[in-house]
């Protein structure tokens, strides 16, 4: 049974990057409990195996041991050394920028709402006081977001990219995704996560992933409300 | 062989006969004419306990022990205030929905929860501990500049009313978080005068502590009793020594960092405000060049109580107690380098860097577990209450720390941070082992201040609701936050199991509550109880238990030698060669024609005379 089943809210990884990021989890996560337990044995045994019995007599008081703490510096500076270079190979090709993405999103935040912009298609989603806004993306397509912020700082969180940034006013940002082919509806994944006010906690978006042709269509069917209204 | 570096490796003595070993109360008992019988408490009932005896005493006494307890008292009622806004939070979020509180009270509840367990509980209990055990420890009559210590202690008690009285200001506590980003937390996006409290309340405690840093490190430096080495200093006293250099580097960046945060707010300066060429990000620089080295200012002196407890239960010297040393300086020197690890999120820092720095800092802190853990390998292991705390607060430290190490990845923080995750991570390496290690050093130091042992039954009983308890709060937030629930929301999306682990979390809150239960009876059973305990119950090593339970004022009128970082210990052992340092009985040979004030071993103490004094030792 994969530990996974216990976090049965999450959905699935939709990204390259967020698939990149899963193999990386699962090696930090089972390290760090096959560290846990092993300390947590060391210590059950040592509290076990040395408890004081009757007629103990004063134990041996050597204070040191080079080698045992010369090996439990380097054992563990090995392990960090490796777990860094996963990292640093990871997180080079989560931050690598497309600058001829198939699409471009335009996001923009503010108290407490989202708007999502396609300047390739003049399209824009906005959400409204009682609905949360829903962002459309093809499958199958890399994707560039352009974040800007129109007040505070805000964070654009989406759970199945694996992946969040913040947005700080004054210092657009962006970040580049490879959509897999996964379409789907995923109404709990857009999420603000950088503490922005009063209504931070309702600052929530949904997430759409369409078939490339489904979503020239949503873009099109977009684009006649929009020239109608 | 030198006195820096003792021979332990020492056969196992068999057979040693309880009454051959020194007792401090005989030592002390054996000056007083008549006070020959070392056991029990009476001799030491009509000791001047050197704390102040009436309202006005206390209020303006510059003893460092009256201020310890002090600090003690008051970081406590801060903990119950915190922990009660803590109730507030999990109450909320025990259903879906908003039930208790508005949005603008519940971020003001999370914002004042969160300022008041680091500034206000946490760092002013490692004060608590610095300003009654430093002195001790090192056989120091006060800290170096005790009305300077007073005035710290009087300016954080300002300073943590003004934070608490913003609740009642118009528009309500401050309620951007315990960082207060900007540009949430400039005039525009939060006018309140609660949030001038904050900013006020904290420069104010800041330089309380800083002011006590100045204090305790002038102690060490100058005050240290002769043969009281550094590299003989308790670990407590060592990491007490570097908590006072990390406060010095980091508490002035805060304050500045708010002042001109201050002058954003009030005198429309730009220093932060992206509309006019200023920078939010500069704030999350200086914050968390504060910030980052502010958890280890406030781990550390937690630390150290620990390993004070460990070797003393498992009748062992510190394992390690160079390398110990050694991490703990390390851990000072790369927690200045470390800060951005709070700002991967942002994309404006070099995450490189700070993920190799990040990852580096866990080598240390790794190796002060295995110190710990080697103080208790081959020991003879009791396990008083100081010892089931310490030995929590070591298994819960641990599954923090390697929480930690996931965080400090920037590829899992990308998804981690800001949600519940990280409140699951923090509250167990800050929370939980401040926690445990706090209730360690109240049941280990407690018959120190007050000359009683605190119920060991109901410690029992405190210890196992604090673990089930707490972890039944924390552990389920780990799967909140990697499911996606953001941090500082009062309500949440109905995704699976989130209503779950919430109600798990809420229902966790009701256990620690029921925890504080056994230690107020225990607390209120002691102050009826009469005086039992001598100068050292616990068998222990360092010096402060080398003076009477309580001690004096101006705490010894007389010092065993100190040729290790066990004095104690080693007087204890004085009359068996190969244990403890041998340059004891000598040195106490030595001084007994030199000096008057210092009470010679005489015929009277119990025991046979120290035989190593007839020149067989190296
Ligand atoms: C008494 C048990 C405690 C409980 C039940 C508790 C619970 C919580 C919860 C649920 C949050 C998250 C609030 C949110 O994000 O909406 C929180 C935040 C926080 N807690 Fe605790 N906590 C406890 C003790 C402590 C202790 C001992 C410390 C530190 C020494 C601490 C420090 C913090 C900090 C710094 C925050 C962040 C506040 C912010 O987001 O601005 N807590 N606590
Ligand atoms: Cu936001
Ligand atoms: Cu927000």
């Amino acid at each position: 049974m994969s530990l996974d089943a216990l976090l049965a809210g999450l959905d699935p990884p939709v990204t390259s990057q967020a698939d990149e990021t899963e193999w990386v989890w699962d090696i930090y996560l089972y390290l760090a409990i096959g560290v846990a337990a092993f300390i947590a044995v060391l210590v059950l045994y040592v509290i076990i195996r040395f408890r004081r019995r009757d007629g103990d007599e004063l134990p041996p008081q050597k204070q040191y041991n080079v080698p045992v703490e010369l090996a439990y510096t380097i054992i563990p500076l090995l392990i960090i050394g490796a777990l860094f270079a996963i990292t640093v190979v990871t997180v080079q090709a989560i931050e690598e920028i497309d600058d001829d993405p198939d699409l471009v999103v335009e996001v923009t935040a503010a108290q407490w709402q989202w708007q999502f912009d396609y300047p390739d298609s003049g399209v824009s989603v906005i959400g409204s006081g009682e609905e949360f806004p829903e962002l459309v993306l093809p499958a199958n397509s890399s994707v560039t977001f352009e974040l800007q912020s129109l007040d505070v700082i805000h964070s654009f969180w989406i759970t199945a990219f694996r992946f969040k940034r913040d947005i700080i006013p004054g210092s657009p940002g962006r970040f580049s995704v490879d959509i897999e082919d996964v379409a789907g509806y995923y109404p709990n994944a857009g999420v603000c996560a950088e503490y922005c006010g009063l209504a931070h906690g309702t600052m929530r978006f949904e997430v759409r992933i369409l078939e490339t042709d489904e979503f020239a269509d949503w873009i099109a069917q977009q684009q006649a409300e929009g020239s109608q209204g | 062989m030198t006195a820096l570096d003792p021979d332990r490796s020492a056969e196992p003595l068999g057979g040693v006969d309880h009454d051959q070993l020194v007792s401090v109360d005989d030592v002390l008992a054996g000056g007083d004419d008549g006070g020959d019988d070392g056991s029990g408490g009476d001799e030491h009932g009509g000791h001047d306990e050197g704390l102040p005896k009436t309202i006005t005493g206390w209020l303006t006494t510059t003893d460092h022990k009256a201020l310890g307890i002090a600090y003690a008292i008051t970081s406590l009622i801060f903990l119950a205030i915190g922990g009660s806004l803590a109730g507030v939070i999990r109450a909320e979020l025990a259903e879906p929905g908003e039930q208790f509180v508005s949005e603008q009270l519940y971020n003001g509840v999370f914002t004042i929860h969160g300022s008041v367990m680091v500034y206000l509980f946490a760092v002013p209990f490692g004060f608590a501990l610095a300003n009654y055990l430093v002195p001790l420890q090192i056989g120091a009559p006060d800290l170096a500049f005790p009305r300077l210590n007073a005035f710290s202690y009087w300016l954080y008690v300002f300073g943590g009313l003004i934070m608490l009285l913003g609740f009642a200001a118009d528009g309500g506590a401050a309620a951007f978080g315990w960082f207060a980003y900007p540009p949430l937390s400039g005039a525009g996006a939060s006018p309140g005068l609660g949030a001038d409290m904050w900013i006020v309340a904290i420069i104010l405690t800041g330089t309380s502590g800083t002011l006590t840093a100045i204090n305790v490190i002038a102690t060490i430096t100058m005050l240290r009793a002769p043969g009281m080495t550094l590299f003989r200093m308790p670990i407590m006293t060592w990491n007490l020594l570097v908590t006072s250099f990390m406060v010095l580097l980091a508490f002035p960046v805060l304050s500045g960092a708010l002042f001109m945060l201050q002058l954003d707010r009030l005198f429309g300066f730009r220093f932060y405000d992206p509309t006019d060429g200023g920078s939010p990000i500069l704030w999350q620089h200086l914050f968390w060049f504060f910030g980052h080295p502010e958890v280890y200012i406030v781990a550390l002196p937690f630390f150290g109580v620990v390993t004070e407890i460990f070797p003393v239960f498992a009748r062992r010297p510190v394992f390690g107690y160079k390398g110990l040393v050694l991490a703990t300086l390390t851990i000072g020197a790369l927690s200045t380098s470390v800060w951005a690890h709070h700002m991967f999120v942002t994309g404006e820092v070099l995450v490189v860097f700070f993920a190799l720095t990040s990852a580096l800092i866990a080598v240390p802190t790794g190796v002060k577990v295995f110190n710990w853990i080697g103080s208790m390998w081959g020991g003879s292991i009791s396990f008083e209450a100081p010892m089931k705390f310490s030995i929590g607060f070591l298994v819960t430290f641990v599954a923090g720390g390697v929480t930690g190490v996931i965080l400090a990845s920037p590829t899992l923080d990308y998804h981690l941070s800001d949600s519940y995750f990280v409140v699951a991570h923090f509250h167990y390496v800050m929370g939980g082992t401040v926690i445990f290690a706090l209730f360690a050093a109240i049941y280990f130091w407690w018959p120190k201040v007050t000359g009683k042992k605190l119920s060991e039954r109901l410690a029992t009983w405190q210890f196992w609701l604090l673990m089930i308890g707490f972890n039944t709060t924390f552990f389920f937030m780990h799967f909140l936050g990697r499911d996606g629930m953001p941090r500082r929301v009062p309500d949440y999306a109905p995704v699976d199991n989130f209503e779950l682990w919430n109600r798990i979390a809420s229902f966790g809150y009701l256990i620690l509550v029921a925890s504080v239960v056994p230690f107020v009876i225990a607390i209120v059973k002691s102050f009826r109880a009469p005086v039992t305990e001598g100068a050292d119950p616990w068998e222990a090593n360092s010096l402060e238990w080398a003076t009477s339970s309580p001690p004096p004022e101006h705490n010894f009128d007389w010092l065993p030698p100190i040729r290790s970082e066990r004095p104690v210990f080693d007087l204890r052992w004085i009359n068996h060669d190969e244990v403890g340092n041998p340059d004891v009985a000598e040195a106490w040979v030595d001084r007994e024609g030199i000096a008057d004030n210092w009470r010679p071993l005489a015929a009277e103490l119990a025991g046979d005379p120290p035989t190593t004094t007839e020149g067989d030792q190296p």
